[in-house]
Order: structure tokens, then sequence, then C-alpha cells
């Protein structure tokens, strides 16, 4: 109890009191709104004036910004602390109590800030008296980062008080207890970075249509293009779907969801945040050509041993979280597992889908200043299809299977060397294995083996050296080596036409054991200045890279500059280069072209961030982004190196550029309630120097998202809007008959028709339920396309293209499941 | 999960390939399909009416099949790849100028001989390599070795209204024909009999090579089918371990650029696709060296066709057409 107090008042002692703020700014604006309903009331008032004192509560004059030592432990997001505030007749705080408490440190911390607090004391018929208040300190989802950022008084997350008009009517001697509430600030991207959009745990778990799923959660945000079926790939500001990273913990992925439009192949509890890079991404971030997703992965806050299992129709997990040495470290352990196989069989034949993955995760604080983590991860897919021979009678002599895994060991060192210093390492190792088979009747058997391996370092030295200047210095290398052998039918090209049916018979295939390898290696080094008004940032990335026959050191300067115009305001524009290295498949010696240079972007982005009454913040900006050396298919043959002719397969010539306006309505999560409204205008266009510009095949003029959320006691309601145009199309005015293939080839027109848009409505319930003290839990319906509307994907053609037939996106798909949590 | 629930929200009534239900072009011969310099290839094309009847060149009844060689270079199907949706083979002639080409009255066609050594010449060799996307010094060498494809493109023009459109390639060699390698299959020869009964009761069709283009014959009696019952259909021009009369091997070898850049040898394949007005046919195409068919006969009676046409992976095609007789069961 007595080490327990000192720390207490260790950590009390350590809490940083920054700059005062104004918290009227919000309630001013909104007395301009609700003025001409005053106007309507005030009559009633002087009425009621006649018989009843006039109660007025405290206000809140001057506040202060708070954050946690460093070395505190994450909070988990949406926790809260309650505190009731005695103040005297001047507006001092002369008594704090907690009245409910989060933890010892964190209440310490809360309790220090309610102290320095001063009000406008409480009036009776305009005359002081003393008062109490409620103080309510909501946490957000960001705070869980104060233990491995560094100290900044300008872009540490921090709570920022605010007055509320609510107020409980009463007819006691005592001024009204005043309620109030604490919401972050304006969340700020990290230095560097143009445009960032951070969830929370919270809404990353419960937005309806994505299954609890948080990185279906960026389909909904900005710049983001929707994608047919809900596939788990991105389409961000006008990029191809491979130009857009996905990040754990600064490595790339290479799967994001298992097959079957299943589930992330990472735990969503094990998701502390996600950061969402529409473009303009910070120097310490390479390789991608349009925007990062990257997620920040960390243990489910807890205190002391916590198990969880979650069931739904389709897949059952399960989490253990077990704390040591008094919260000192922490083991996480998850497991999921889908139950297709014992489903499919009631419904189909023929057809059978399996998918698993598992997390370990190991978090210990060595030292008071040192932070160590091990996470392992994986994810195991299978699917086996036989041949369908029509009818519904399925060859059982034939099929295909798939079979998909894949490992990561992620180990990182923090050290916090002094208040303004930090060193961060991290390292991984991923194993990739895939296994294609295919057995058909009198053709002879085939296999194809996909076996790779990721190795990847990362160092980061951050140097804040004033309050003006910071720097930051590092090293990102990544290599990957991938070992192929696959048979591959001998394609059309000199000499050769395709047979009518693609046959993998052993005359017409050549076997190839093809050994791809890129390796990168980008030392980058970044300068924040940060003035009262101004935050610039200046980075540089050069990445070296070195694949097939490349090997090209590619030079990355990016800027940004944003502007605080007022409270309420800031201005922001960044620019910059991207590099990203041509696609494996495309690159190799055989297959592809081995000289294909790494594609490039220059991105641009100007807009304003606005922070609005209701605690409402608007981000919009305008972007342009030209693209080069994007690679396509060609027909050209040319002559190798030893003299022989091959086909050339690919070309790094393409271009393309992609711009457009972006508009976030948000509303953090607060009091229950959170919600945001995002809308894209954008085109994307892609073309060859001096030749005819081409709509971009996934080029969509407007998208707009609307998801909402609202917790009553213990439920959850929650919808999401969905409307976007329909992607463009080329007509198909009939077919040819290719009499070598048997088969009817399309006439198609130019990109002059657009698929009808989209509209589509989800909707979520969540219950939460507390069986004792612990066990607790939620049920919760997801249903995707309530109103079942029938939205158009594209069409299926008859065989000779004379008639075709919707293809239509996912009907109502609902979803029950529960989550019970033992603690 | 998602895919199955879409599957089965699709409510698409389509016509299956192998049903003759409109005008269609079933097959387009090219002889020889590997021409040297100094022949003169053939076309001809299995064009056939909705109701099964062969469809004829008759100018006169205002029905012309349009011959035209389009000299464009084949592109690469199948690989244009997300960022380019552009890209794609061409079809016909692409909109590019195509060689017209005189039709006989009986409907066939030829190409010019030499039609490739007048398109390569000394002062045309930069132009044409850069046509079929080949370097000036390899065109030499990959002429004389693989040759190149030429596309050659057939219009049916009903009333002056263009109504069927095709596309044939043909493989052009500049060495005498007499080097060159590739034929069509010889005219089919193939067995019907009921599902379950013994090969020796099957009977036995063939084409008539030379003598009617397109037709084939009973060997002997004809099977009289039984409405509704299903049938075998055994090709025997290839050797085949189930076949009780196996013929000589017709296919050959031939030599293509691959991947990597060498030159290397293919062997042809027999490729069977079948069409039928009414019944139904189990496969719309075979996969070698799997051969057989299954086709249910129709509940009405009376006579109905069957065509077959054989293909060899290699610019090679034979077909016919044999008439059956259905009876009441």
């Amino acid at each position: 109890m007595d080490e327990h107090r000192a720390k207490r008042t260790r950590t009390a002692a350590r809490y940083p009191v920054g700059v005062p703020v104004h918290p009227f700014a919000s309630r001013a604006r909104r007395l301009g709104a609700i003025g001409l309903l005053l106007l309507l009331v005030l009559g009633v008032t002087l009425v009621r004036a006649q018989s009843q004192p006039v109660m007025k509560p405290p206000e809140l004059r001057v506040s202060y910004e708070l954050s946690l030592p460093l070395d505190s432990m994450p909070v988990p997001a949406g926790s809260t602390v309650t505190l009731l505030l005695g103040i005297d007749a001047v507006g001092n705080v002369t008594e704090v109590q907690v009245d409910e408490s989060l933890r010892p440190d964190v209440d310490a911390a809360a309790e220090e800030l309610a102290r320095a607090l001063r009000f406008a004391p409480a009036t009776r018929d305009g005359v002081a008296m003393a008062s109490t208040v409620r103080l309510r300190l909501a946490v957000p989802g960001t705070f869980n980062r104060f233990n491995t950022e560094p100290p900044s008084a300008t872009t540490a997350p921090t709570l920022q008080l605010q007055a509320e008009t609510r107020s409980n009517e009463s007819t006691e001697e005592e001024a009204p207890l005043g309620e109030y509430s604490a919401r972050a600030t304006v969340q700020r991207p990290d230095p560097g970075a143009a445009t960032q959009v951070t969830l929370q745990r919270e809404e990353l778990t419960t937005v309806p249509g994505t299954f609890g799923e948080p990185l279906r959660v960026v389909s909904t945000l900005p710049g983001v293009t929707r994608t047919p079926f809900g596939l788990g790939y991105f389409l961000v500001r006008g990029a191809s779907f491979e130009n857009t990273g996905f990040l754990v913990d600064g490595f790339p992925v290479p799967i994001l969801y298992h097959l079957g439009a299943g589930p992330a192949v990472l735990s969503s509890r094990l998701v502390q945040s996600l950061d969402f890079y529409p473009g303009g991404y910070p120097v310490s971030y390479g390789r991608f050509l349009g925007g990062v997703i990257g997620l920040r992965t960390g243990p489910p806050p807890s205190e002391s041993f916590r198990g969880e299992l979650e069931v739904d129709l389709f897949r059952a997990s399960a989490l253990a979280v077990v704390p040591f040495q008094e919260g000192r470290g922490t083991v996480t352990a998850a497991y999921r597992r889908s139950y297709f196989d014992l489903i499919l069989p009631l419904v189909t034949d023929g057809f059978d889908l399996f998918y698993q993955d598992w997390q370990v995760r190991l978090d210990y604080r060595v030292h008071e200043n040192l932070d160590a983590s091990l996470f392992w991860f994986g994810s195991e897919d299978s699917l086996e299809v036989s041949t369908s021979r029509g009818a519904g009678v399925t060859d059982a002599t034939a099929n295909t299977s798939l079979n998909y895994r894949f490992d990561r060991l992620i180990g990182s060192l923090t050290w916090r060397i002094g208040p303004a210093t930090r060193l961060k390492w991290a390292s991984t190792i991923g194993i990739d294995r895939t296994r294609v088979g295919r057995v058909a009747p009198g053709d002879s058997s085939q296999s194809t083996r996909l076996d790779g391996t990721t190795l990847g370092q990362r160092l980061e030295l951050s140097l804040r050296h004033n309050d003006t200047w910071s720097t930051s210095y590092g090293v990102d290398t990544l290599a990957l080596l991938y070992e192929v052998e696959t048979p591959l039918p001998v394609p059309e090209g000199i000499g050769r036409i395709n047979p009518p049916i693609n046959s993998f018979t052993t005359q017409n295939t050549t076997s190839l054991a093809l050994t791809p390898m890129t390796l990168t290696a980008a030392p980058y080094a970044e300068a924040v200045l940060r003035t009262g008004k101004l935050e610039a940032t200046a980075g540089l990335r050069v990445d070296v890279m070195n694949y097939a026959r490349v090997l090209v050191a590619v030079v990355d300067p990016r800027t940004v500059a944003r502007f605080k115009l007022s409270d309420a305001v800031t201005l922001k524009a960044a620019t910059g280069l991207f590099a990203q290295p041509a696609l494996p498949f495309q690159i190799d010696t055989t297959l592809g072209n081995p000289e294909m240079r790494p594609q490039r972007s220059w991105q641009s982005s100007a807009g304003v961030e606005l922070a609005l009454p209701w605690t409402l913040e608007v981000q919009s900006q305008l972007f342009y982004s030209q693209m080069s050396r994007l690679g396509r298919t060609t027909p050209q043959i040319v002559e190798d190196r030893d003299g022989q002719p091959r086909r050339q397969v690919f070309v790094d010539d393409g271009q393309g550029r992609a711009y457009g306006l972006e508009l976030l309505v948000r509303r953090k999560l607060e009091r229950g309630l959170y919600g945001w409204l995002s809308y894209t205008l954008s085109w994307s266009e892609r073309y060859l120097e001096g030749g005819e510009t081409l709509p971009f095949f996934f080029d969509q003029r407007h998208v707009l998202n609307l998801a909402l959320s609202y917790a009553w006691q213990k439920w959850r309601f929650g919808t999401r809007l969905q409307l976007a145009s329909g992607r463009p199309t080329r007509p198909v005015n009939g077919g040819a008959y290719d009499a070598d293939e048997n088969e009817y080839e399309p006439i198609r027109g130019g990109f002059s028709a657009r698929l009808p848009a989209f509209h589509q409505v989800d909707v979520r319930v969540d219950r939460d339920f507390e069986w004792s003290r612990y066990v607790r839990g939620s049920v919760y319906l997801d249903v995707l396309n309530v109103l079942n509307t029938q939205n158009t994907e594209g069409y299926l053609y008859q065989y000779d293209l004379q008639k075709r037939a919707r293809l239509p996106s996912l009907p109502i798909l609902p979803t029950l499941g529960f989550r019970l949590e033992v603690m | 999960m998602s895919s199955l629930m879409l599957v089965s929200c699709i409510d698409a009534d389509f016509a299956r390939p192998s049903r003759v239900q409109t005008d269609r072009v079933l097959a387009v011969t090219v002889d020889p399909p590997v021409a040297g310099t100094d022949v003169s290839p053939e076309l001809r094309a299995l064009v056939v009416r909705d109701d099964g009847s062969a469809l004829t060149h008759d100018p006169g009844q205002g029905t012309q099949l349009v011959w035209t060689a389009c000299l464009v270079p084949e592109s690469v199907p199948g690989l244009s790849g997300m960022q380019y949706d552009g890209d794609g083979m061409q079809q016909g002639c692409g909109g590019a100028a195509g060689l017209p080409l005189i039709t006989n009255t009986d409907g066939s066609a030829r190409l010019p001989s030499g039609l490739l050594t007048q398109l390569v010449t000394d002062d045309t060799l930069t132009q044409v390599a850069t046509a079929l996307s080949i370097p000036v010094n390899l065109l030499r060498s990959v002429l004389q070795r693989t040759g190149v494809i030429v596309t050659v493109q057939l219009q049916v023009v009903r009333d002056g209204l263009p109504t069927l459109l095709a596309v044939k390639r043909v493989v052009l060699v500049d060495r005498p024909q007499a080097l060159v390698t590739g034929s069509n299959p010889p005219a089919p020869r193939w067995s019907m009999r009921l599902r379950g009964e013994p090969a020796e009761d099957a009977r036995w069709i063939s084409g008539r090579s030379g003598v009617e283009p397109f037709t084939c014959e009973w060997e002997a009696e004809p099977l009289r089918v039984e409405a509704g019952r299903t049938y075998v259909l055994d090709p025997v021009n290839v050797p085949n371990e189930s076949d009780t009369t196996p013929e000589p091997d017709w296919r050959e070898s031939y030599e293509v650029v691959d991947l990597s850049g060498e030159f290397t040898t293919l062997r042809e394949q027999a490729y069977y696709a079948w069409f039928a007005t009414d019944g139904r046919l189990d496969q719309e195409q075979t996969t070698p060296p799997a051969d057989e068919e299954l086709w249910t006969a129709p509940s009405t009676t009376g006579p109905t066709p069957l065509w077959l046409v054989v293909r060899d992976g290699h610019a090679g095609v034979s077909a016919c057409r044999i008439e059956v007789e259905v009876a009441a069961r």
C-alpha cells in the first residue's frame, strides 16, 4: 500500500502542466445558434424568476492540457475517471474527490489537473457561492500511445476540458451539480504526415457492416474507393490496390483478410490503433506509391487475468491476457478458427473452406525507460474445390486446392534515453508458404510451390532538441526472397496459338523454378520546426532498391506545413515524392521484365482542419497525385541477352494521375456517441505519353459514407450508409467468334458507361451484459445491407455475348455473435 | 460464404454454347493451317442457321461470306492487368485496314501465295518487324522457324448487314511448303452407342473428306436413337487406351518460342467440341486426352443434326455434320 502510494506520488510529480487553453470558444459559437431559442423562452424565464431564485452553475474558465508520464501503462480506450470538485465562492477548486476510479496513476494525474482548474463561481440570484461539480474525463484511444511517444507540448495527444451547458435542475440552496466532460483535442497527424486519421478501438470494432473488423472501417474513410463485395483491398486516392501498403508495427504483411470475405488475419483485440494515411505519409514509411494503413498492436488493457471468447455463425475465437510481476509484463495469446468446413457440406458439395489465425505476444517493461515486446502471429487459409460437372454434380476426382500460410515474428525495443530522446528498434522475420494443387481426369496432376522469406529491420532515433526543434533519423530495411516452382502453360507467343482449353498437359507446360529477390534499404531523416502557429516538417528518404536487374537509389523528399490560423482553424499543405519497387510477378527474368524500374508518384495536397461545436472536427483537402513508371502488359518481343527473342510481357512506361477533394466531418467517441461523414470527389486516369487518357478501372466520381453509433445504457446502436458512383465500364457490343479457341471475344466500345450507383445501409446492435464481477460480455447483431438493396457489381455474359445478367452485390447478410470476457 | 450466396443470387438464363439456337459460325478451316511461301491456303467456314441447316454464300439471296486478311500482330490476351483495361486482344482486324479476299461461289476463299514474302521485303522489313513487335534482326529467323501468326476475319452479311463475325489464325512460314510441318486433323471418325451398352454395339460415323466439306455419314446402318436416352460419342482419331479401333496418330510437333526465349517443341492435341440443335451435350469442350462426350437425345422425335469440330491447338481444324433420327422409346 505504501509502495502504491509512493508510486502515485511519483506519478503526480511528473505530471506536466501545459499551456492554458480557452474552453469557451465552442460555447461562444453555440450561443449564437441558441439565441433564437433563448428569446422564445425569455418570457417564461422571467415569469419563473418571480417565484424561484436564479441558480447559475460554475463556469470553467481556465483549464490545462493533460498528459500522462512516459512510463505509464496504456490506458484503455473509452475509460473514464469521474471527480467531484468543491469550488469556493471565488472559483478556486478547494476539494477533489475521486468519484469513479480508473487506475491509481490516472486518478492521480486527474486529481492534479483538477486542482489547477479555475472557475467562475456559481451564483444565486447573481451572488457568488460555493458549489460542487462533477468532472468526467473520457480517455480517447490515442491515450494508449502515451507510453511510446516522446513528450511534446504540441504533438502529444492530450485531454482538453470543455465546459458543458448541461446542468441539473435543483431547488437546493447549493448551486446545481454541474457536469463536465473532457474530450481529446483534434488529433493532429504525426509530423511529416499530410493527412492522418486515427481510429480508436471502439470506433474500430462497432461500425456496422464491418463485422467488428478494424481494417474494414478504412473503407468508410475519405479517399477510399469502394471495392466490390467488400473485398479486403483498398483503392486509395486513385492508386491501384497494390499501391497501398498494409503494415503491422511498421512491417508489411502479405494479406489482410482470410478467404471468403473473412475477418482480418489479426485479432482486433490486439489492435491498439489504426493509422490511415491516404497519401503523403511520413518518411519513416516507404515502398508504396499511394497510401499506408498502419496497425499499431499491443496487449489488450488488463490488470489481471482476462479471458475472452467470441462466437458467431462462421467462426469462434478465444483470447487470454495474463499480466505478471504486478503488471510489469503481459502475455497475450489469441486463436481463431472458422467452421466453414462443418457448415458448407450441409449446403453444397465440392467446396471446402477453412481458416485459422493465431497470435502470441509478450510485453515487458525491462526498466522504467526500456520496453520490450515480442509478437508472433500467423494465419492459414485452405480452400478445396471439386470440379463441377453441372446440375450440381461434382467430380470428386477433379479438384483444385489452395493452402496459404504465413507467420511473422516481430521484436521491438523502445528505449527512452532521456526525457527528449527515444531510440526504437524493431526487427521481423516472416515465412510464407503457398501450395496450389490441381488434379483433373485425363490430366497430369500439377502442383505449385511458393516459399517466401521476409526479413526486416527498423531503427529510429527521435530527438526533441527544444520546444521548437525536433528531429528523427532512421533506417528501414526489407528483404523479400521467394522460391517458386510451378508448371505453366507455354503462353501464346511466337508460333503458339491458345488451344480451346488451356490444359495443363505436360507437353504444353514449362516447369519454372524462380527465386526473385527484392532488397531495399532506406535511411531517412526528418526535422520538425514548431513555432507558435506553424509546424513545418521536412524529410528525406533514400530507398536503395535492388531487384532483378535493377539497382537504383531513389530519393524521396517530402515536406508538410501546418499553420494554425486560430484555435479552430488549421491550414495544411504537403508535397513529396514516393516510390515503389516493381511488383514481384513483373520482374522475373522469365515471366516478366527484369528491368522494370520503380514506380514513382508525386503527391501534393492542401486543406483545412476545423474544430466545430459539439466536438465536431472537419478535415478537408484537395489532392493531386502524378504517377509514372506504372507497369503494363505489352505484346512486344525483344531480343534477350542471349540473342533469342522473348516476350517482354511488361513495360514500365505507364502514367497516371488522380485528383480530387476529400471531406471528413467527424465526432469522436464521447458520451457513447461517435460518427463521421466522409465524402470523396475524385478522378483517376491512366495514359501513355501522348496517348489516349482512360479512366482507371476503379475510378469513382463520388463516394459518400455515413457512420453513426450511439451507446445507451447497455445497448449500442449503429448504422452505416454507403453511396458511391459506379465504376467505368466498356459496353460490350456483341462478340467475335474465335475459331481457334472456340469462344467469343467481346467487341467493346470505349469507356462510355458506368455501372449503376451503389447504395447500401448496414445496422448493428450490441448489448452488453454482466453476469458477475468476473464474467461479462456482449451479444451483437450485425446486418449487412439491411434493406437488401439490389446493387450491380458487374455483368455476366452469355457465351456469345448477346445476353447479359447482372452480377449482384452481396444481399442482406446478418451475423449474430457473442463475446464473453472472463476477468 | 459470401461467394456462395452471391452465386445463388445470379439469375442468369443463359443458353449453352453447345446448343445451336441462332445463326452460328461453328468452325473455320484453313488448308494448310501452317503455310509455306509457295502455297495459297484455302479458307472455309461451317456456318449454320438456327434451324440447323447450312448457311451458304449466296449473294443472290442476300447472304455473303466476306473474308479479310488482317495482317495485325497478336497481342497478349488476359494479361491486361489492373492499371490498364484498354489492353487486350483486338477483335477481327481491330479496326486496322485488312487485305480483302475474293470469296468463291462455294463460300471459300484463298490467301495469296507468298503473302509473307510480299509482306517482308528488305524495304518493309522494319515496318513488318514493328507491326509484329519483333526486333528486325530476329524477324528472319522467327519467320523461318516458328512462322508468324496472321489473323483472317470472316463476316457473314445478310441483306447488307453484318450479322456474324469470326476470326481464324493461320501460321505463315518463310519456307517452301515441302519443308513445313502442319496440317489439319483428318476428317472426323467417331462412334455412337447407348450409354451402358458394349462398345461392340456402337455405330460408326466418318467424314467425307475431300468429297463434301463438313459432311459425315454413317458407315453402316444408322443408329436410331431413342428420345431422352443418353448416348456416348467417342472419336477415334487419336490412339487411346479405351478405343477399340485405334487409328494412326495424326498429331504433329511444332516449334514455338517459349517464355524464356528458347525455341521449344510442342505437340498438337485433339480437342473435340460437339454441337446440337436439341437434346443436351454434357461438356462444351473435351480436355485431352479425354475425348468422350455424352449426348442426351431430344424428347421430340424426328431428324436432328449433330456437329463435331476437331481442333489440334495449332490452327488445324476439321469438322463435320451428321443427321440422327430420333425415335420414340
